[in-house]
């Protein structure tokens, strides 16, 4: 299911910000280091209680510092966080593109901005409910 | 003549030699090229290629000093600059590069 979820949540962030890659953080494709991009984690699903599960879940943005610069950077932030303001649009999207599991809904529960090897990285964890049926 | 003079001499004769072509700014210039080294890395995302090699370039061959964050084309494959070493009035500039 973790998967599912990664690409669910990729499918939003492409919808909103279509100029950025976005990608699942389980991939095997080449990562480069000069071009902004966008990773989706979700390392952690948890049961509740029927078809209802707990999704924790990592939006990773990556700039680089000396191709990108911080301008876009925030640019891109502020679409990134945009994205996440609607629950009603996102479950849309990510209902549409996966099929089941379905998003039930989410809140951010924290984030981060930190520089990281030459690149500016921002980081926005979610709590997401998934149901799976 | 100087000594940086005859030094800057003398490479040019081992670039005409040994140096391998590298692009820098649309322009092709001879280098000295160190062993690259290069190792691939499995994280969130996909694979993350990494290590580094050094770029020797004649200073008078280049327009102007490189920047960090410029890029270098050598063997068909872009690599980023990490580093600058420049010395004047040393000839040679090197260059620390890693792949893009």
């Amino acid at each position: 299911m973790n998967a599912q979820i990664e690409s669910g949540f990729v499918a939003i962030l492409q919808a909103v910000m279509p100029s950025v890659p976005v990608r699942e953080a389980t991939s095997s494709l080449p990562l480069h280091g000069d071009i902004q991009i966008a990773i989706v984690e979700c390392p952690e699903v948890e049961h509740v209680v029927g078809p209802l599960h707990r999704a924790t879940v990592s939006i990773h943005l990556g700039t680089p510092a000396f191709e990108e610069g911080e301008a876009r950077h925030k640019e891109t932030s502020a679409l990134l966080a945009a994205a996440l303001v609607s629950n009603e649009s996102a479950q849309s999207i990510f209902n549409s593109a996966s099929g089941g599991p379905f998003l039930r809904g989410f809140h951010v529960r924290s984030q981060s901005e930190k520089i990281v090897e030459s690149t500016w990285r921002s980081t926005l964890e979610l709590v997401a409910g998934i149901c799976s049926g | 003549m100087s000594i940086y003079n005859e030094m800057a001499g003398d490479l040019a004769q081992i670039l005409d030699e040994f140096g391998k072509r590298v692009t820098f700014e649309g322009r092709e210039l001879s280098a000295l090229v160190s062993e690259p080294q290069e190792t691939l890395e499995l994280g969130a995302g996909g694979f993350t290629a990494s290590g580094n090699f050094m770029v020797k370039l004649l200073r008078h061959d280049l327009a102007a000093l490189p920047r960090i964050g410029q890029q270098v084309t050598y063997a068909g494959d872009i690599f980023s600059i990490v580093r600058v070493s420049n010395r004047p009035p040393h000839p040679v500039v090197t260059l620390t590069v890693e792949p893009a």
